[in-house]
């Protein structure tokens, strides 16, 4: 009853915006499900009708069906030999081991990374509680070097926050002496 | 009409997949044969997709080494053409957008010709006008097929040159059944209309 409707009473119809243009898109989709066995048995029987009565509809019929009979038969062209000699030697040494793959065939891999996702961030929320505590910081040699040398907090102080494990000996305990000097001053 | 690998995979579905599993296993040989079977379709799909045959040609060699290093993955849940299409569709697409970047650099974006950038940058096409002249009704249709939009396009191929159900179009295309169906119809009527202008015969010649 729709189509009916839409055939007959809201004909002619053209394309969007442009009220002269010839094709009548309603008509050609009627035509097509038709053509093709998708319209229902009450479109078909009245397209058959119309088409029998009426030479707009039967010239669209004509040019639909030579149209959807040229594109069905379009051949299909095979590529070069060249293609597969290249294929062959990107996919020779990679066998059935481990393969880096090309970041534009990553969205193949996304849907497990986001099955990993959870994961990794659990996994950095626990490093980074792990590394807020005080007492996983360096504290590098402070007791054996305040010890031995008798520098006192200074040197405590100043050793807390630098890496001198890999200076040589004098040179440490020069640097040392030489800050707790300065700011003893 | 030519024989088409949905054909293939319809009529020997358990040859098929036994080619599929080979491949699985790292057999070149098994990969080989699999190769020969798609790439008539692989190549005319990207070949009509970006209008260039050194594009497809391109995309051809880039889908099968992806294809080789993430068969691992194929499940059989749909039917192995489907999932091989998508990927051609999405390596089209992209090398479309260069295309179209490279258009866009070339010409001023009010430009109006027809046939947008496919029709001038492909190696292998003549000019409108000569294209105005070209009598076969394959030509034209061919023509008229690289006037549509990108997703019109795609529509029009895989549905009527390599014989996709509406169901597999939106498993390839990731968009739904109700989309390819108004899809299809805006397409031809832009079809037809670019058809009308080309001076489509519907008398054989």
């Amino acid at each position: 009853m729709w189509n009916w409707l839409r055939l007959n009473v809201f004909e002619p119809m053209g394309l969007a915006g442009d009220p002269n243009e010839t094709v009548n898109a309603c008509r050609l989709d009627a035509v097509r499900r038709t053509l093709e066995g998708e319209a229902e048995a009450d479109e078909a029987d009245f397209v058959r009708a119309r088409i029998q009565s009426d030479p707009l509809w039967r010239q669209t019929a004509r040019t639909l069906e030579a149209m959807l009979k040229t594109l069905r038969g379009l051949p299909l062209s095979a590529p070069s030999n060249l293609v597969w000699n290249r294929v062959g030697e990107r996919i020779a040494p990679v066998g059935a081991g481990f393969s880096w793959t090309a970041w534009s065939d990553g969205w193949l891999l996304w849907p497990r990374a986001f099955r990993l996702a959870p994961a990794a961030l659990a996994a950095f929320t626990l490093f980074c509680v792990w590394w807020a505590q005080p007492e996983v910081r360096p504290t590098y040699e402070i007791v054996e070097i305040t010890d031995s040398h008798g520098f006192g907090a200074e040197a405590e102080a100043y050793i807390a926050y630098h890496d001198l494990s890999s200076e040589s000996t004098p040179m440490r305990e020069g640097l040392i002496a030489y800050y707790t000097y300065n700011w003893s001053e | 009409m030519n024989e088409t690998a949905k054909d293939i995979v319809t009529r020997n579905s358990p040859e098929e997949r036994k080619l599929i599993e080979a491949c699985q296993t790292g057999d070149q040989t098994a990969f080989e044969q699999l190769y020969r079977n798609y790439s008539r379709d692989v190549f005319s799909l990207a070949y009509r997709l970006t209008g260039s045959s050194q594009d497809a040609e391109e995309i051809t060699q880039e889908v099968f080494v992806s294809v080789y290093r993430n068969l691992g993955r194929f499940q059989f849940q749909s039917a192995f053409s489907t999932w091989l299409y998508r990927i051609v569709v999405r390596r089209a697409a992209d090398a479309f957008r260069k295309i179209k970047k490279v258009w866009a650099r070339r010409v001023p974006l009010e430009t109006d010709e027809p046939g947008g950038p496919i029709a001038y940058l492909s190696d292998d096409r003549e000019t409108p006008r000569d294209a105005m002249q070209e009598s076969s009704r394959e030509q034209q249709i061919e023509r008229a097929i690289a006037e549509l939009g990108e997703k019109h396009r795609a529509i029009i191929i895989l549905r009527y040159i390599h014989d996709m159900s509406y169901e597999e179009i939106a498993d390839i295309l990731e968009c739904r059944l109700g989309t390819v169906k108004s899809r299809l119809n805006r397409a031809h009527r832009l079809l037809h209309k670019a058809l009308m202008d080309l001076g489509f015969n519907e008398k054989e010649e």
